[in-house]
C-alpha cells in the first residue's frame, strides 16, 4: 500500500515538473490593457409563424366562450441584454386578441400598442397561447390572424 | 639551398631581435561594456624600449577583436592618445599603424580607451594591439554582457464587438520589440481574462461578467498558422543577435452569454532570459 502511494506520488510529481512551463529569469515586463466594448445584440428567429386560422363564429361562442389555442408558433430570442418584446396582430379587425407565453403562468395580455413582454439576457425558445374574442360584430367566415413581433433591449 | 638556409637564419634572428625591442605594461587590458554608448575611463599603458634595442620608432597596429561566436569588433573600437598628437587616434584598418614610442625615446605613457560606440552581440571579444617592429603586444579583452530590453506599444488596445457573438480582433496591433544582443530569451504573453466594468443591472447575476483566457487568442502577423489560445502563456522565441519585433493581435471569441457592456483586463508580457 505504501509502495503504491509512493509510486502515485512520484508519478504526480513527475507530471507536475514536466507540465510546468519553462521559465527563465525575468528581465522585464510590460502590459497591454485590453478594453472590449460589447454593444447590446439581439436576434429574433421565427421558427414557426405565430398565426391562428379560425372560422367565425366558432363553437361555444354561443355560450360566450372565447377561442383559445395553445402552443402556437415557435420563436427563438437571443439577447446579451435585458429584452423587451412587443407584438401586433394583423388581420384581426373585429376581434380582441390576447396572448401569453406558452407554459408560463402569466396573465393574458391584450395584443395592442401597449402590450409587451420582457426577459433577462440569454437564449430562449418558446411558443404562444392565443385567445380571441369578438369585438363588435365581425364578419362571419374564415380568417387567419398573424402576430408580428419586435424585439429590442431595455 | 645554402642561400635559403642563410636567409631563414637571418629572418629568424631579425625576428627574434624585433621581439625584444620593447615591453608594455600592463600587457593585458580588459573592459566590460554594460550598455551601448557607455563612456569608459582611459587606461594608462607604458611602452618601454629595451636597452640596446635600437632607437627607431616603435609602431603598433590593431587586430580585430573576435568573440567566441565569431562576431567581430573592428580595429577602430580602440582609441589611443600617444602624446605625439593633440588628439585621440584610432586604427582605421588592420594595416593602419600608430607610433607609440617615438624614435630616440626610451619610454612613453599612452592612454587607451574604448570608443563609446562599442557595442554588439554578447560575447567576450579578444584581440591584440601589437607591434611588428617592437616585438610586443597588449592583449585586449572586451566583454559585452547579455542585454535585452522590452518595448510594448501601444499600452492600450480595444475591441469593438459590434455584430453580436463571434470572433473579433483588436482594432490595434501590438508591437512587441525585444532589443537584444543575444538570442537566448523568450517573451511570454498571458492574461487572467477581462472583467466586466461597472455594476451590472440587478438580475444580471446569471450573466457571464468575465471573458475567460480560453476565449482570448494571440495571432501573430506574418504567420497565418500562429493563433494560440491564452489558456496558457503564449511564448515567442529569440532569434539572432539583433533583437526582434513581433506584431500581434489579440482575438476574442464572444457568445450570447456575455452581457453587453465594457470589459477590461491586461495582457501581461514578460521578457525572460533562457
Amino acid at each position: 500500500m505504501g509502495a503504491l502511494f509512493r509510486s502515485v506520488l512520484l508519478a504526480g510529481l513527475l507530471l507536475a515538473v514536466t507540465a510546468a512551463p519553462a521559465a527563465g529569469r525575468e528581465l522585464s515586463r510590460a502590459a497591454a490593457t485590453v478594453r472590449i466594448v460589447i454593444p447590446a445584440a439581439q436576434q429574433l428567429t421565427i421558427v414557426e409563424l405565430v398565426e391562428l386560422s379560425s372560422a367565425y363564429p366558432w363553437d361555444k361562442l354561443d355560450r360566450g366562450l372565447p377561442l383559445v389555442v395553445s402552443d402556437v408558433g415557435l420563436m427563438e430570442i437571443q439577447s446579451n441584454a435585458d429584452w423587451i418584446l412587443t407584438a401586433e396582430a394583423l388581420q384581426s379587425e373585429g376581434f380582441r386578441v390576447y396572448a401569453r407565453i406558452h407554459n408560463s403562468k402569466a396573465d393574458w395580455q391584450p395584443v395592442n400598442a401597449l402590450s409587451f413582454w420582457t426577459g433577462p439576457m440569454g437564449s430562449y425558445e418558446f411558443s404562444w397561447d392565443l385567445k380571441i374574442e369578438p369585438a363588435g360584430n365581425p364578419e362571419p367566415g374564415g380568417r387567419t390572424i398573424h402576430l408580428v413581433f419586435t424585439l429590442s433591449h431595455i | 639551398m645554402a642561400a635559403c638556409l642563410i636567409g631563414l637564419v637571418f629572418v629568424s634572428a631579425s625576428g627574434f631581435a624585433q621581439r625584444e625591442k620593447c615591453v608594455v605594461d600592463p600587457p593585458e587590458l580588459h573592459w566590460v561594456v554594460d550598455r551601448p554608448g557607455e563612456d569608459m575611463a582611459p587606461v594608462t599603458v607604458g611602452v618601454y624600449r629595451n636597452p640596446g634595442a635600437g632607437s627607431g620608432a616603435i609602431r603598433f597596429r590593431m587586430t580585430n577583436l573576435v568573440s567566441e561566436n565569431g562576431h567581430v569588433l573592428p580595429p577602430d573600437c580602440i582609441e589611443i592618445y600617444s602624446g605625439y598628437t593633440d588628439h585621440w587616434q584610432s586604427f582605421a584598418s588592420r594595416s593602419d599603424h600608430l607610433v607609440l614610442l617615438a624614435s630616440g625615446q626610451t619610454s612613453n605613457e599612452i592612454s587607451v580607451r574604448l570608443s563609446p560606440s562599442v557595442w554588439g552581440p554578447a560575447g567576450i571579444y579578444r584581440g591584440y594591439l601589437e607591434s611588428a617592429n617592437g616585438g610586443a603586444a597588449i592583449q585586449l579583452t572586451v566583454e559585452i554582457p547579455r542585454r535585452a530590453r522590452l518595448v510594448v506599444e501601444p499600452s492600450k488596445i480595444s475591441i469593438t464587438a459590434g455584430l453580436g457573438p463571434g470572433t473579433y480582433r483588436t482594432n490595434e496591433k501590438i508591437s512587441i520589440t525585444v532589443d537584444a544582443n543575444h538570442p537566448n530569451w523568450t517573451v511570454s504573453q498571458s492574461t487572467d481574462g477581462l472583467k466586466y466594468v461597472g455594476d451590472p443591472k440587478p438580475g444580471a447575476a446569471a450573466a457571464k461578467l468575465w471573458i475567460e483566457p480560453e476565449q482570448l487568442y494571440v495571432r501573430l502577423e506574418g504567420d497565418a498558422k500562429f493563433v494560440q489560445n491564452l489558456t496558457r502563456p503564449v511564448m515567442l522565441q529569440g532569434e539572432g543577435y539583433t533583437g526582434k519585433t513581433f506584431t500581434v493581435w489579440i482575438e476574442c471569441s464572444l457568445g450570447w452569454e456575455h452581457l453587453a457592456g465594457n470589459y477590461e483586463g491586461a495582457i501581461d508580457i514578460i521578457l525572460a532570459q533562457k
